[in-house]
């Protein structure tokens, strides 16, 4: 017998709100052990729901979300497969069996670019549906170099299916607070990071080394390709550090892919990488709202730390343990 | 000639002027002049003080037929610049003292064995720069990057010991393989975090293992009869782990250099050879742990014992 539970999780773009992690996977709790959601059949088949957006046609919204599942079903190191069913009079909201992507006018989210929503079968961690819905209180543009005072279309379908394929939000990226107290995005390393770009970008249309590795974890192509893992601890005064940021940089091929203390000990793994060794930065989620990331409390009292030595990423398996231990601020 | 002899006993420049000449010529009389007992330094400075006209002449005067220094020699006169002259006499000291002391010079046993074991000290490389971009954010597509941190990396420098097998194919040319463990550092210096001040990285240990093979071959010159200095180079196989062992990479070293053997024993073509040997190098290296891929240029001196078997 399985149990089915809807959420609709935090998983929203916003403009001008907070911002910063690598790569998350969503989960689900199976006798006490959190095992990932991912779809376990494709092609994950979609509707597009014939609602118009701000600017742009429901045949917008489709030919924007061709290009983003093409975009990640290009992932060399994933298998990934998307089949467009048709279009559709059904809301992109609700459980009714059709993972469906459209606009919906939420002027209470005024913040809220997209947001996507999940069925998920908890006993097997399977996405059974999907849905992404896209805030037609802004106005989108699908303009190939994109469109000043418009967000660009494709680049928030792209985010949104990362979240639809069963990835948090990562932080890799940097922000900068305003006069009126929201963020500024000033640079980003993944297509999952929180906050969108400024209207008029488009550079999101490309998903980087933080989304790649990722994706590969959710669904590695056979076989798997050469990768390696990084695992280790992040302590304070000999105590584990939850919700860490971890950044792993190779200084060869400039990639960058990030991900958390998950735990009360501190621990973190960084999977997928390419073999070599790579410079490891801790640092604080202090370019978001914590509970963007994270439902329960975090630590984010310390300082920017690089671990001493740089730590290898080797051909299969994972790197022995790291510790990483940071400073009070 | 006959008054070119008169030395008791004949020096050494004296015999070359008999070698070189009959009837006797300036070089001889001049070698005469400058002898009782003529040192090499001054003998360097009868040929250097002479213009290079008279170096010229003197060449030629030397030979019938015309020799390689005297070819040299007029090479050079027509007009010698300064530093061709000092070129040439550079060439005519080195070729008179080898010709001088080819049979004194000590060497090795052709067609033995040496084992030798030595301190290399190997210089630091860097190994590459590098920076962590995000993708920035404004209009379009190419919106300028921005610098997270860069990092600049560089194996630091190492004392290893070294065994070293040698054979001579002859007095003055032999054929050597070496090999060698040394664990260097890679540190690594993070500058430009906005966050974190610039700081030095311990780093990380390696492991290198360096399989080599060259040759020497040891230079016409004399420098008393325990001392003979050569150059020397080869290729070297480099393999190096990272720290903990969990990857390996490999690559190559290229080396070209000289240094001494001095002969504590033996090296008159009997007994076995005792002695210290002074290498110093100038290596290429290719391939191996490397973050821009590119050849590194890194010096590297030892000492050794060895001993001819």
């Amino acid at each position: 017998m399985t149990r089915r539970v809807a959420l609709t999780v935090a998983l929203v773009l916003t403009l001008g709100s907070s911002s910063s992690l690598a790569y998350l996977k969503l989960g689900a709790i199976l006798n006490g052990r959190v095992i990932d959601a991912t779809w376990k059949q494709q092609p994950i088949g979609y509707f597009i729901s014939d609602r118009p957006g701000n600017g742009v046609s429901a045949m917008d919204l489709l030919a924007a979300s061709q290009r983003a599942t093409a975009t990640w079903s290009g992932v060399e190191s994933a298998t990934l497969r998307f089949a467009f069913q048709g279009m559709t009079s059904a809301p992109a909201e609700g459980i009714d069996g059709k993972t469906t992507f459209g606009f919906i006018d939420r002027p209470d989210l005024d913040r809220v670019l997209a947001a996507t929503s999940f069925l998920i079968d908890t006993t097997t961690g399977e996405i059974a549906e999907a849905d992404i819905f896209f805030n037609s209180k802004f106005a989108f543009s699908v303009a190939p170099n994109g469109q000043a005072d418009r967000v660009d279309l494709e680049s928030v379908a792209l985010h949104e299916l990362g979240h639809l394929l069963g990835l948090g939000h990562s932080a890799i990226g940097e922000t900068e607070r305003s006069s009126n107290g929201s963020r500024r995005v000033i640079g980003s390393g993944s297509v999952m990071f929180p906050i969108a770009m400024t209207a008029g970008a488009t550079a999101d249309r490309v998903l980087q080394a933080d989304d790649i590795a990722g994706i590969s974890d959710l669904y590695p192509a056979p076989p798997t390709l050469d990768t390696g893992g990084i695992v280790g601890r992040v302590t304070k005064n000999g105590q584990g550090v939850m919700g860490a940021h971890v950044v792993a940089f190779n200084p060869e091929t400039g990639v960058l892919i990030g991900n958390f203390t998950l735990n009360a000990a501190g621990d973190f793994v960084i999977a997928r990488l390419p073999p070599g060794p790579y410079v490891l930065r801790v640092e604080p989620i202090d370019d978001a709202e914590p509970d963007s990331f994270f439902p329960s409390a975090i630590d984010t009292d310390f300082r920017v730390t690089y671990a001493p030595r740089m730590v290898v990423a080797p051909h299969g398996g994972s790197s022995p343990q790291v510790e990483i231990r940071v400073q009070p601020k | 000639m006959s008054h070119a002899i008169q030395g008791d006993p004949p020096t050494r420049l004296a015999q070359l002027a008999l070698v070189c000449n009959d009837p006797p010529t300036r070089l001889t009389q001049l070698a005469l002049v400058c002898n009782d007992p003529p040192t090499r330094l001054t003998q360097s400075a009868l040929v250097c003080n002479d213009p290079p006209t008279r170096l010229a002449q003197l060449a030629l005067v030397c030979n019938d037929p015309p020799t390689r220094l005297a070819q040299l020699a007029l090479v050079c006169n027509d007009p010698p610049t300064r530093l061709a002259q000092l070129a040439l006499m550079c060439v005519v000291i080195v070729a008179t003292s080898g010709v001088a002391t080819a049979q004194d010079a000590p060497s090795l046993r052709p067609h033995r064995f040496t084992i030798g074991g030595a301190i290399v000290w190997s210089g630091a490389y860097d190994i590459g720069e590098a920076t962590a971009q995000l993708r920035g954010n404004g209009p379009g597509a190419s919106a300028p990057p921005v610098t997270l941190f860069t990092s600049d990396s560089r194996v630091t420098s190492v004392a290893s010991p070294e065994l070293r097998i040698g054979f001579a194919m002859t007095r003055h040319f032999a054929l050597e393989f070496a090999t060698s463990v040394t664990q260097p550092h890679i540190g690594v210096a993070i500058a430009g975090d906005a966050e974190a001040p610039s700081q030095q990285l311990p780093g990380e240990k390696l492991e290198q293992y360096l399989f080599e093979g060259g040759a020497t071959w040891q230079l016409p010159v004399g420098l008393g009869a325990k001392l003979a200095p050569f150059i020397a180079g080869g290729v070297t196989f480099l393999r190096q782990l990272h720290e903990d062992r969990t990857l390996a990479e490999t690559g190559q070293i290229y080396h070209a250099g000289g240094g001494a053997r001095y002969f504590l024993r033996g090296g008159q073509g009997i007994g076995h050879a005792v002695g210290l040997r002074g290498d110093a190098r100038v290596n290429f290296r290719r391939h191996g742990i490397d973050f821009e891929n590119t050849m590194r240029t890194y010096s590297t001196f030892s000492l050794s014992l060895f001993v001819g078997l």
